[in-house]
Formats: C-alpha cells, structure tokens, sequence
C-alpha cells in the first residue's frame, strides 16, 4: 500500500525514538559516521583499559604462595646442615705467610744426620 | 575438570615408565652423567621407625630440618589433609632417588601410590606444563608422573628433572651415571636400603657407600676408585686390627696399616708433617711395611680446651739408622717451622742416647706461626725409637703422653699375629669425640675470631651427631684396577 502524504511516517518515529538521527543532506550524513566512528573507538579504548586495569589489579592482588616452597626447603635444609658441619673448617689453624722457607732448608743444621736436605731428594707435593 | 586434565596430560606419557632398577646402585641409571650425587634410600618408612636409629634421629634431625622445612611441610600436609609424618612415608617412605648437579640444581624420583598422586592432583590442582609435567605453584615446585614414580624438581630449574625422567622412560646405560668408571663396582654391589654415590674430584670417577642396619648399630660397605686421601690406602703387610685396637684405648681414633709411599696428598696431615721436615729416598728405603697412627688429647688447663694429639709409628728396618735420620728430619723441621713462625730456632741440645726420647720445643714457634691457635699451644714433637710388634719401630709425637702410650701398645703387642684380611684398619670413640669436639664451642672466638657464632654452631651439631655413635670401625682394602673397598662398622649409642 502507497504510503499517503499526510499520515504519519512510523518508521522514521521509531528509529528517532531508538536514537537514529536521520540525516537530510549528505554532509550531515558524513558527520553521523565520523561521529560514530569516534564513539565506537572510545567504547574500545574504555573496554581495553578495564581489561588492562583488570589484569593488573589480579597480577597484584593475587594470594602470595600460602606455604615455604617446601621442594627448595627440603633440599636447602640438608645441604644447610652439611655446610654448617663444614663451618668447623673455620676454626681450624691456618699458617701465615710461608715465606723463608728455602732459607730454612739452606740453615738446616750439618749434624742432622744422613738424611739430605728437603731440597735435595725430598718428595715433592 | 581442569584437575582431572591435568592428570589425563600427566599420565599419557606414562606407557613406557619402568623403575631405576632394583639392583644395587640402580639410582645412578636414572642419573645423567654430569651429576655430581646420588642418593637412594630404600623403604625409609621401615628405616625412620627402626629402634636401631632411634640414637641418631635427633642429631639427622638437627642436620637435615628447618624451620622452613617444617613450617612448609606441616603445611602442605595440612593442604592434603594429613599429618607430616604420614606424608613422609607416603611421599619418599617407599622409594626415593635424589640426584644433584654440581650446579645445586636437583630432582627427586621417588615411588608413590597412585592415589596419593590423584590427592596431590586434586587438592594442589597444579597447573598443566609442557612434557608431562605439572607445576605446583605453592611449593615452587615441578613434578612429573611416571607411574609408579613421581619425579620432582625445583621451578624454573627443571633440566636435570627433565633428563631423569627421560632416563626414566627410555633406560640408556652408556648414557647414565653407571657409564662412568668405576661405576660398575658399585653396581655390582647388592642393594642397601642406604646408597650414596657421588663423582670423585679426579677422573670422573665415581665412589659411594651402601649402608645397612644391624642390630645395635649399621654396616658400610664403601666402594671407589682410590684417589687422593683419605681415599686411598697403602697395600702391604696385612694390617693388624690387635694393634689398632690396643692403641684406640684412650684414643679418639687410631689406625693400623701401611706407610703411603705414592704422591704425598697435602690435604693429609701425616704426610704434611712429614713434608715438613723432608724425606729423602734413604729415609724411605728405611721404612718397613707397617705404621700405626693416634689420635688423642690433651687439655689445656687455662681453658678446659681440649686439644687433639697426633702420633705416628713406622716400622724400620734398621733402627740405628732410622734414629738418626729422624735425628735429622727433626731439626729440619724445626728449622722449618721457626722460619715459618718468623722466629730464630731453638739452640740444638745435645742428642740424647740410643732409645731415649727425644723433645723438640715446637708449641712457641707453632704459637707464633698459626696466631695463637689453641692447637699451637703446647703441641711439641716427641721422637723414640722402641723394638715391639716383632720389629723396630720410629715413634713421632706431639705430646709426651701419646708417644709413650703407643710405645706401650707396641711393646704388647704381639707381633703381627691377630691381621685382618685388610690394608688398614681403623677404630674411632664417638664418645670421646663428641667430648673433645664440645670443648670448643665455649672458646669458639679463640678458634675462628671472624666468625665465632657460626663456629661454635658447627661445633655443636658436630658434637651432636658424634655423641650418637660408640664407636665406628673400619677395614679398608685395595681393590682391582685401582679401586679400594672397605667396610665401616658403626656401633650406636643407647637411645
């Protein structure tokens, strides 16, 4: 059916209603889809931060580990232990400097008997 | 659902998994070759309720627990709803492999129960990872389930987990630690609930013990190649348990066996102080084929420190001779040391006559060369020459007391008759130890002035594990190819 002149056009009463502008010339038309274009960038840019700030907000409000990492401790323990009986070696006589010590061998007394001197045929370490 | 994937994706690798083996030393087939220890305890669940161990529960206790240790594994066992001692035998009471690299990176293959696999599934819900393994965030910890065994390793460092488990999967001798030399001595051991192996410093060689219990105490068997001491031993005449006996009464320690005539190892302190004063090839050409050697003390009076005393008898072959030459070692050595100390060397005395004792004034010189160390003070060097044991004998000493002891366990004893089918044998006091040891914690700033605390920590836990045991003896033998074998009786104090 031809739609008469005079009645009301429900189609275009319907898309305003729903927010449609209906633009009447070319150029307003051209400035709806800019317009558009801009919001559905902003509504991504908005979507893109909440999920940014979502993620961050998870990666720092996470629960820390709820125990010792017991794998680590359990070998750290007895490699503790053992290093703790190693700590003896702290305690234990160290020399001071060696040096001189070829001068003792060439003082070495002449009655000390058959043996020859440390330099001689001593065993070398 | 996602616990049941992990699970699926954990197992579908699982076809081909067959256990380290169940001969002696079966951990070193599922351990690379460039790992630097092993350790398998076998039914530990059996050996940690054994009244046999029971006297050295507290000082393992001591050495291997912290309090991290406890607070995390109270809590993972809280997470699996059990108690703490119920998870260790469920989780390494079975079976267990541990494996380290020098790098300190490790693994665990240890042997457990299906369904405490599908609690830790299901209570941890670890995260799915490539190469069926599964993450356990909490713990920081990797695992992966080879059924029957579950491998560990620890997150982020999980390359030698890795490398187990494929030696796991797919068995590969010459690609294992059973591939290195001396590896296959171990292996052709039988198989002890306790097995520790571990690469000797030199060669890539590989080395290890295998502990068992008996009542009262554990048995040994240790197996190596022979490097450098006190993985070593001398073969000669057969070392004489008699005399190693006669001379522990009183002693810490004391050994019988034969003079080391190979590379002199400055790591040990015999062959240090014989360096010290310089053998020549005479003086070796002199020396027989037995020497005897004590530990004892002495305390000092201003302090209650005790202090250990070394003594050494060679046999000789001519004692005139010997006398003199060790007449000579002396005063070198003496030398030696004052230049050491900085200090001019004491006036020579008249040598004194035939079998008489000979005293060298060594403790100021050894004073001033270790910086006051209490084991400088009143250390001396005494020399004798005595006739016992059916041969002659050159005594060395540091205290009076020790040289005249072994001169009379030497004169006793009875000439080589009671030998043991061994090169050495040995004989250690855990008590006396354990005394000896304890005496120094209260002067641990005179022993290690930079870090007294952490000395004096040692000291105890030193202390500690060496009051558990009466007394450890040993039989140590040369073995084929350059290895040596021994056998180490350890006898456990009372609980």
């Amino acid at each position: 059916m031809p739609h008469e002149a005079g009645a009301p056009d429900v189609t275009e009463a319907v898309m305003s209603r729903l927010g449609y502008a209906r633009a009447s010339d070319p150029s307003a038309a051209r400035r709806l889809r800019v317009r558009r274009r801009a919001l559905r960038v902003a509504q991504a840019g908005v979507l893109l931060a909440g999920c940014a700030l979502g993620v961050a907000w998870w990666a720092s409000s996470r629960p820390a580990p709820a125990q010792p990492p017991v794998a680590d401790a359990l070998r750290g323990s007895v490699s503790g232990g053992v290093e703790l009986l190693g700590s003896l070696r702290l305690g234990m006589p160290r020399a001071k400097d060696a040096s001189g010590v070829q001068a003792a061998d060439a003082a070495t007394p002449a009655s000390a008997g058959p043996a020859t001197s440390p330099a001689g045929g001593a065993r070398p370490f | 659902m996602r616990s049941a994937l992990v699970a699926v994706a954990c197992v579908t690798a699982s076809a081909a998994a067959l256990p380290p083996g169940d001969a002696g030393f079966g951990g070193l087939s599922v351990a690379p070759p460039d790992a630097q220890l092993v350790v398998r305890v076998r039914d530990g669940r059996s050996l940690r309720k054994d009244p046999v161990l029971v006297p050295l529960e507290g000082a393992l206790a001591e050495l291997a627990w912290s309090r991290t240790l406890q607070e995390g594994w109270g809590r993972l066992a809280d997470s699996l709803g059990t108690a703490p001692d119920a998870l260790l035998d469920r989780l390494l009471g079975s079976d267990a492999v541990f494996v380290e690299r020098a790098s300190g990176e490790w693994a665990i293959l240890t042997r457990i129960d299906p369904a405490l696999h599908a609690e830790l599934i299901d209570r941890l819900k670890p995260a799915a990872a490539a190469g069926g393994q599964a993450v356990l965030e909490a713990q920081r910890a990797t695992v992966a389930w080879r059924p029957p065994w579950l491998a560990i390793g620890p997150t982020g460092r999980t390359g030698l987990m890795s490398a187990c488990v494929a030696l796991l999967e797919r068995p590969d001798v010459d690609g294992s630690m059973l591939a290195l030399p001396a590896a296959s001595t171990l292996a052709a051991q039988s198989p002890a609930p306790v097995e520790v192996a571990w690469r000797q410093a030199d060669g890539g060689q590989v080395g290890g013990f295998g502990a068992r219990l008996r009542p009262n105490g554990l048995t040994i068997a240790v197996r190596g190649a022979a490097g450098q001491w006190p993985f070593r031993v001398a073969s000669g005449w057969p070392a004489d348990g008699t005399l190693a006996s006669a001379l522990a009464r009183g002693s810490i320690l004391a050994t019988s066996g034969s003079p080391w005539r190979g590379t002199p190892d400055p790591a040990c302190p015999v062959d240090a102080i014989l360096a010290e004063g310089g053998m020549d090839d005479a003086m070796w050409a002199n020396i027989g084929s037995r020497m005897a050697l004590v530990v004892g003390e002495r305390t000092l009076p201003e302090s209650g420190i005790r202090i250990p005393t070394l003594g050494v008898a060679f046999e000789v072959r001519d004692a005139r001779l010997a006398e003199r030459q060790w007449d000579g070692w002396g005063a070198r050595l003496t030398a030696r040391v004052a230049s050491r100390a900085g200090v001019a060397p004491p006036a020579s005395r008249p040598r004194p006559g035939r079998g008489e004792v000979r005293e060298v004034d060594l403790s100021p010189m050894l004073v001033a060369a270790f910086s006051d160390h209490p084991f400088a003070r009143g250390t001396d060097l005494f020399m004798q020459s005595i006739s016992g044991a059916g041969a002659s004998w050159q005594l060395l000493a540091t205290d009076l007391e020790t040289c005249s002891r072994m001169a009379g366990a030497l004169r006793a004893a009875g000439g080589a008759q009671a030998i043991a089918v061994a090169d050495e044998v040995g004989e250690l006091g855990g008590t006396m130890l354990a005394r000896h040891v304890a005496s120094w914690q209260p002067a641990a700033s005179a022993f290690a002035p930079s870090s007294p605390e952490q000395f004096a920590r040692g000291v105890a836990l030193a202390a500690r594990l060496a009051e558990s045991v009466d007394r450890v003896r040993w039989r140590i033998r040369a073995g084929a190819g350059g290895t040596i074998e021994g056998e180490v009786d350890v006898d456990l104090g009372a609980p």
